[in-house]
């Protein structure tokens, strides 16, 4: 405990110099604009900042993506009260009372309080990365190729269980999708090649970036420029400052949705979006002003962007401590700190014992500067807003097809952009949600690699899968998932309980 | 850029002639469709404007990645 409190500290004042504070100051301003541009996701921002970054050295990178990453999620708040979009997937639930709130004529007020719930978010979440990261990675070093395996299995079907709303099989076919595009190249543990077709550029696999900046940037601009225009609240003459006793009745509600916040970034895949619908949800169930909740509800929004904002530091736990992301930007954190010679997991806490405290310092100044910029620059931000999309989106292809070729210089990558942007967008139309397809990709190499090695492990036999008792309550928790997505395995099931235990209707 | 995108042209035109014929088309042929006919010295203005942002697009990202992050661009 005490080393965490010393690494931190080192972190802090390390942080505290003129060039990591210039960093973090314009890449959580541009994570802000960003998040707050429809059709621009934090996954798309990361993900092309990784590609920005990938020449400077690992601290400074991951420094800018991480204040990218809050700044992006804080971000889509303004653009969900202003103009009732969303910015970023995270932000849907913000919309339901921040945009009634805007259009009563309290614009200032409903973006002060975004932004104070966006903090209080972050630093609960923080509190619980650097309390539960160093525990979970002790935890990990449990886990051999067995429990590996049903962990990345597990991810795929919870997170295709909880972001495809109404059908988990979609989720979970994007899910394998994600799944079999891992697969294309060479395998790794004897590096045979698998669905290459004798192609050099297929037995190299396609690239975890260009299949992001694909599926999150291409994708997107197909999906901006196919809605119709959208005109956004343009003034807020209101007051900003949201005043303590405001927000003192909330505090309950500040702290239930940044616990819940964390827990549902925590969960492989699930992320930002279910953070801020569960705490959303949880705050409504306990509201005395219940009747509020839809028609410009300030608990409503702060309990929203307080859950959005705590899953950012809880999806990055499971990053740390696994190399298992919590969400779908999380995914490209992952792979940039690969990038950047980084390697988290279990043995995190040994190899590089102060990266973890060194994250959480990152995320405190990153929500101090969200504080700051949401509070201080509330009118300049607004005229982000203003850009049309038609002078927008050809940058923002340009910079995908350069972000994608710049990784490795290759060509291939430009036309995997391409095709998965199509992809991308053909599924979004059809409904199917793109955190599990992106989970898929990630996890893939994981699941395949930890199968095969616990089999041989195991001279070929499959028991230790089912019989190991980590491995066991994986299997378990995955089964039960599967089980409780069917409405009629459900029905079957409660009324199996109800026969069993007559007495408790 | 390879054949098959742009024909083979330099990055740096291809990415000018990319984002002018973009804005170009959306803003003419969508965004202000209703407007037209719109006069002479109007849509020159606004094919202007596509052009300098265009310019100004292609220059600063050829440059940032060529000079600033050493991408060898095609």
């Amino acid at each position: 405990m005490l080393d965490g409190l010393h690494y931190f500290a080192a972190a802090l004042v390390a942080f505290a110099d003129w060039w990591p504070l210039f960093n973090i100051g314009w890449a959580t301003l541009l994570g802000i604009c960003v998040g707050m541009m429809p059709g621009l996701t934090a996954t798309l921002g990361v993900a092309l900042l990784t590609t920005l970054t990938f020449r400077m050295q690992a601290g400074d990178a991951i420094l800018i993506l991480v204040c990218m990453y809050v700044g992006a999620i804080y971000g889509g708040s303004r653009s969900a009260i202003l103009l009732n979009i969303p910015g970023t997937p995270a932000n849907a639930a913000s919309a339901l009372d921040g945009f009634p709130l805007a259009r009563a004529g309290l614009a200032g007020q409903a973006m002060g309080i975004a932004t104070l719930g966006s903090f209080l978010g972050t630093l609960i979440g923080m509190l619980f990365l650097a309390l539960l990261a160093p525990v979970l990675a002790e935890f990990a070093l449990k886990f051999g190729s067995f429990e590996f395996f049903w962990l990345a299995l597990f991810g795929i079907v919870i997170s295709g269980h909880l972001t495809a709303l109404d059908d988990p099989l979609k989720g979970w076919i994007a899910g394998f999708l994600g799944l079999l595009v891992a697969m294309v190249g060479q395998e790794g543990i004897h590096a045979y090649q698998r669905f290459s077709y004798g192609s050099i550029d297929l037995a190299g696999g396609f690239g975890l970036l260009p299949v992001l900046v694909g599926t999150f940037g291409f994708a997107e601009v197909l999906a901006v420029m196919k809605n119709p225009a959208y005109e956004a609240v343009k003034e807020a003459s209101d007051r900003i400052v949201p005043r303590l006793r405001d927000l003192l009745p909330y505090r309950r509600t500040i702290a239930r949705s940044g616990v819940l916040g964390t827990f549902m970034g925590l969960i492989p895949g699930v992320g930002e979006d279910m953070g801020a619908w569960v705490s959303y949800a949880a705050a409504r169930r306990a509201s005395r002003e219940q009747e509020k909740f839809g028609h410009g509800s300030v608990e409503g929004l702060l309990s929203a962007e307080t859950g959005n904002s705590a899953a950012v530091p809880g999806a990055i736990i499971p990053v740390l401590t696994l190399a298992v992301p919590g969400s779908a930007p999380a995914a490209v954190l992952l792979a940039a700190m690969f990038i950047h010679g980084v390697r988290p997991g279990p043995l995190i806490m040994i190899e590089f014992p102060g990266f973890v405290f060194e994250v959480v310092a990152m995320i405190l100044y990153a929500g101090l500067a969200i504080l700051l910029f949401g509070l201080l620059l509330t009118r300049p931000l607004l005229r982000i807003l203003t850009v049309p999309r038609e002078r927008l989106m050809p940058v923002v292809f340009v910079l995908c097809t350069v972000g994608a070729f710049a990784i490795a210089s290759r060509l291939f990558d430009v036309w995997v952009m391409l095709g998965f942007g199509v992809l991308g967008f053909v599924l979004r139309e059809m409904k199917y949600p793109m955190a599990p397809l992106v989970l898929g990709v990630v996890l893939g190499p994981i699941l395949d690699k930890n199968l095969r090695r616990g089999m041989v492990l195991s001279d070929g036999s499959l028991e230790p899968f089912l019989t190991r008792p980590i491995s066991a309550v994986l299997a378990l928790l995955t089964l039960i998932v599967i089980v409780l997505s069917f409405k009629s395995l459900r029905q079957t099931l409660a009324s199996l309980l109800l026969r069993l235990l007559p007495g408790q209707r | 850029m390879p054949a098959g995108l742009l024909g083979r042209l330099p990055f740096w035109l291809a990415t000018l002639l990319f984002v002018f014929v973009f804005i170009a088309l959306f803003e003419n042929l969508f965004k202000y469709r209703d407007s037209w006919p719109v006069p002479a010295a109007l849509l020159l203005r606004r094919l202007a404007s596509a052009l300098l942002q265009a310019v100004v697009v292609s220059a600063l990202v050829t440059a940032v990645f060529r000079y600033l992050f050493l991408v060898q661009l095609p």
